[in-house]
């Protein structure tokens, strides 16, 4: 690891100096200024020089392309000056009586008349030295901090320099003042530079939150019941197909392309982690989350090894799903849904889905929907693949492998025996249907468009799900039409996004479409795949897929993996608790729904 | 406008015969109240009484965004009989102005003041006591002044704010007044400041010219025709080391100049090099104009201040008074001083500095209420000249 620290960029940016000066100067006039001065200072000059201080790292407790948090040993003893510019008052008898209170003040008649000196300072060779504690945060800007007092000598230099009385004074006074400066101003004054800096961005990410909100509502009702897990895993595709997300994926990537992570990706961030305390299938359109959400599942739970915060509460939904299993069709739904969202790689995406809650509930109605039209349209064909298996058995393993669920050795077990089979048929179909998603995603602004893809998806579902049998083994069976019914109003739902996405497409898509290159997404997608399908294999995909989304921006995928992880981990317990609301509200619909019997499973 | 406060303060001086004006912080008054008086900021009453002779009480409220207020009480041991109301007291004695200032007195002599009573002395020092609190502000502001002697006097001034360093301040001042010469010495707990003071009268001394006084009066009044003064100031502050040294000069006329009076003063503090030049005229019964001009020989800092001070009286009494000079010129110098001052229904004073800074106050009487109104404009911001307006209102009984 290597930092790259640029001192000589600031200094050269010809407008960082009269900012610095300006702020420097509000900062020295805004506390209440000594009697002695009686009139604003002004910074004249303000010169970094060109020695750059020496950083010694002594810890970085955080590290990611947007953040960063560490403790520096500093040692300063460069050419940096500073002049100063005021006015003094020379007779100490009336600065002395501006401070007293008037009714026991000797009232002079003339000793305490006034003279006002000009009085210019410049502070040069500085020797700074001290541990400095940095955090950085796109979004929050630069906070520095000084732990211990930094200024170990300065040399004051004034117009009074031929008077030592004076010129002592002002050395100790300035040396007070500058200690003070140090440990409370320039933190101040370095943090809001620092959110200039990065301001428009803020300003852009809150109007992209505004947006996804907006798109969000619609999609929240029938999606998440059907599935919270596969609504997780499902985001990611979804966010791709859908709408809303692009526009989410599209500042993403601008971003990403700059290679750097503004506020709006953080923001999209924040809306992924809240996406996991709720139902919301929606996946922010972050494509390097996805990624990232692979590498960090993979990482971190290899199913087995350890289970993924997402693929936890995933796990706990599924599970409900499953002791319903009074309504296996629903199961075999979830599990569809979460095989195609593991078929799409969802399984690293389950924990960026989950961040994006309001939106990934769009988006699980939109995955709904399209599964079961892909269920209900492919299942002709693709369910014939998957119809031999067992299904029950195929659903959950498959659903546990797609969310990393906690009971591994079920899972894993019912993965290797489904995994070969399985294997086989996603990665190609994978591919494409991730092809036809990712560049259909300009396409969907048209109905046809949508139509392809959704086809598309169907197709993808079907190789994903021939592990799935269920749902596509009998398409015709009322069940599924009740599956269907259930669909509908996530269907509904889908128009909404369709409009919506087209409309913030009808700008952003072009560069969504144009980040999402297809070669891209084939890669990214067939390791996806893999991963669903297999948990074993799904390391290596993902990790490659991590690589080459690195080749565009690697070091946005390791910030948003260790981000990611790190919210996980936090949020662990929250999401539960939402899960099992979600649950809650899922058995209800299930109950609304379930007087028609779960078609999948009767099927198989 | 006088505070009823500082209008029993000054009832006080007068009942013990105590020359305000002969004092060197005193040298510039006239410069002081035609130039740099206080403008009101918003809305102040003040209604005061003074209940006995010997006690006075006062409570003002202020309301400039926030309001806060104040209530005082004053003791003296001295019965002030000379202490009128608002509707009866003279302008000129509760507004500061153009200072008339009198021929010096000569001082009591302290036998005057003792009084033997059954072979035992019984006489006691006159003694006045202040206090005043600031409400909101918790701010306490206390006063004792004793005659000691009949050219002495002890002065003593307290604040108490926590805010203030060490919570507050006394300053002490000493001061002996001995007619042809004044000395005043002072010590501030602030900063452990001493300070000396003093002042002294060419010309005609009091206490030799007593007998010739009565005697022969032509030279006499060609003495007195002005006074030329001069005084001189240091104050050395133990704490922070640090001093001001000032010297000044006046001259005035006195009542007895046939002429306009004037008084024209001169303060120069060597140290700063800060020199300030003043000149007021009253130009007429009741129109005073004064100019300041103030120079730094250092720093090359100048500043010139115009002002001047109107009386207003009313119509009837005018043309009654027109034709009284008509009658007789001796006769209206004699009400000059006398009852010609209840004909002043308010006094108008402006100033303004070289950089447009105007003041304007218009302080009178209406009814029973004293008030002021005033007004501080600065012409170079055009968008909101006024930057202060205020009204303050009074109503002692």
């Amino acid at each position: 690891m290597a930092f790259n620290f640029n001192w000589h960029p600031l200094t050269a940016d010809p407008e960082f100096y009269s900012r610095a000066r300006d702020l420097l100067t509000a900062a020295l006039n805004k506390s209440p200024k000594p009697p002695i001065i009686v009139a604003d200072i002004l910074v004249t000059e303000l010169n970094l020089g060109t020695t750059p201080p020496d950083l010694e790292i002594l810890e970085i407790g955080d590290l990611a392309d947007d953040r960063f948090r560490g403790i520096f040993k500093m040692e300063y003893s460069g050419d940096a000056f500073l002049t100063l510019q005021t006015k003094v008052q020379a007779n100490p008898l009336n600065t002395y009586l501006s401070t007293a209170p008037s009714f026991t003040s000797p009232q002079p008649l003339a000793a305490s008349a006034p003279l006002t000196i000009p009085l210019q300072i410049t502070l040069s060779d500085f020797r700074l030295s001290g541990f400095v504690i940095l955090v950085f945060s796109k979004a929050k800007g630069v906070t520095l901090v000084f732990r211990n007092d930094p200024l170990e000598s300065l040399v004051v230099s004034s117009t009074f320099d031929s008077i030592p009385f004076i010129k002592d004074y002002l050395q100790k006074e300035i040396e007070k003042q500058l200690r003070n400066l140090f440990q409370e101003e320039l933190p101040a004054i370095i943090h809001r530079l620092s959110l200039r800096w990065w301001g428009q961005d803020y300003d852009s990410a809150s109007s992209n939150t505004l947006r996804s909100s907006m798109a969000q509502n619609p999609t929240l009702n029938s999606g998440p019941s059907l599935s919270a897990k596969s609504s997780f895993e499902n985001l990611g595709e979804q966010v791709e197909n859908g709408g809303s997300p692009q526009q989410q994926t599209f500042s993403f990537n601008t971003d990403l392309e700059s290679d750097t992570l503004s506020s709006k990706s953080l923001l999209r961030l924040a809306t992924l982690t809240d996406s996991q305390r709720t139902l919301s299938l929606f996946t922010p359109s972050i494509r390097e989350a996805i990624y990232r959400a692979w590498a960090t599942t993979s990482e971190r739970s290899d199913p087995t090894s350890t289970p993924s915060s997402m693929s936890g509460t995933h796990s706990s939904t599924a599970y409900s799903m499953d002791g319903n299993g009074a309504r296996p069709g629903l199961v075999a739904m979830a599990s569809s849904l979460s095989i195609s969202s593991s078929s799409g790689g969802l399984g690293p995406n389950g924990r960026p889905v989950t961040r994006s809650s309001a939106l990934g509930k769009k988006k699980k109605t939109r995955v709904v929907n399209l599964r079961r039209k892909k269920d209900t349209s492919t299942s002709d064909g693709d369910t014939s693949s998957i119809a031999g298996s067992s299904v029950p058995e195929s659903i959950t393993s498959s659903m546990e492998v797609g969310y990393e669920e906690k009971e591994h050795v079920e899972a894993n077990e019912a993965i290797n025996s489904i995994i070969p089979e399985i294997k086989i048929p996603p990665p190609s179909l994978a591919i494409n249907d991730r092809r036809g998603d990712y560049v259909d995603v300009s396409p969907l602004r048209s109905p046809t468009g949508r139509d392809s893809f959704l086809a598309n998806r169907t197709v993808h579902h079907a190789g994903s799900d021939t592990k799935i049998p269920p749902t596509p083994s009998t398409p015709t069976s009322p069940p599924q039409q009740t599956q269907q019914h259930i669909l509908f109003p996530s269907e509904k739902g889908m128009p909404f996004h369709s409009s919506e996405y087209s409309r913030e497409n009808s700008t952003p898509a072009s560069l969504f479409s144009g980040q999402y290159s297809p070669q891209y997404q084939p890669q990214q997608l067939s390791p996806g795949h893999h991963s669903s399908a297999s948990s074993v294999s799904m390391e290596n995909p993902f990790l490659e897929s991590r690589g080459r989304t690195g080749s565009s921006s690697s070091i946005a995928e390791k910030a948003w993996m260790m981000k990611m992880a790190g919210e996980m981990a936090r949020r662990w317990g929250e999401e539960r608790l939402r899960r099992e609301k979600a649950e809650e509200l899922l058995d209800e619909q299930r109950r609304r729904d379930g007087s028609s019997p779960p078609p999948a499973y009767h099927q198989s | 406008m006088l505070g009823f406060m500082d209008y029993v303060q000054k009832s006080f001086y007068r009942a013990t015969k105590w020359d305000e004006d002969n004092s060197y912080a005193n040298l510039n008054a006239t410069a002081r109240a035609l130039l740099d008086f206080q403008t009101p900021k918003g809305l102040k009453l003040n209604i005061s009484s003074l209940s006995s002779p010997n006690f006075a009480t006062s409570y003002s409220l202020a309301s400039l965004g926030v309001v806060d207020g104040s209530v005082s009480y004053l003791y003296s041991s001295r019965a002030l009989d000379n202490v009128r109301n608002s509707g009866d007291v003279e302008l000129k004695d509760a507004i500061f102005g153009y200072r008339d200032l009198k021929e010096i007195a000569k001082p009591d002599v302290s036998k005057d003041w003792e009084i033997w009573q059954g072979g035992v002395r019984v006489d006691r020092r006159d003694t006045l006591l202040y206090g005043r609190m600031y409400l909101p502000a918790s701010t306490l502001e206390a006063l004792y002044i004793r005659r000691l002697a009949p050219t002495r006097q002890l002065k003593i001034a307290a604040v108490s704010n926590s805010r203030l360093p060490n919570g507050g301040t006394i300053l002490a001042l000493l001061q002996q007044d001995n007619g042809k010469y004044c000395s005043e010495y002072l010590y501030s707990t602030d900063v452990a400041l001493i300070g000396i003071r003093g002042l002294y009268n060419f010309g005609f001394d009091p206490r030799k010219a007593l007998p010739h006084n009565s005697g022969n009066g032509g030279a006499d009044s060609r003495k007195i025709a002005g006074r030329f003064s001069a005084g001189a100031e240091l104050y050395w502050g133990l704490l922070n080391k640090s001093g001001g040294v000032s010297t000044g000069f006046r001259y005035t006329t006195l009542p007895s100049n046939t002429g306009s009076p004037l008084t024209m003063t001169l303060t120069v503090n060597p140290i700063i090099g800060h020199f300030q030049a003043a000149y007021a005229i009253k130009a007429g019964k009741g129109a005073v104009f004064c100019s300041q001009y103030d120079f730094n020989i250092y720093s090359y800092e100048s500043d010139l201040v115009f002002g001047c001070e109107i009386w207003r009286r009313k119509q009837q009494q005018a043309t009654k008074s027109e034709t009284e000079t008509g009658d007789g010129w001796q006769q209206n110098g004699f009400t000059t001083g006398g009852e010609r001052e209840d004909d002043v229904t308010g006094v108008l004073k402006a100033r303004i500095t070289q950089n447009f800074n105007i003041g304007l106050l218009w302080e009178g009487r209406f009814k029973q209420l004293l008030f002021s109104i005033g007004s501080n404009i600065d012409l170079k911001r055009r968008d909101q000249p006024f930057r202060t307006v205020g009204i303050e209102i009074q109503y002692n009984s």
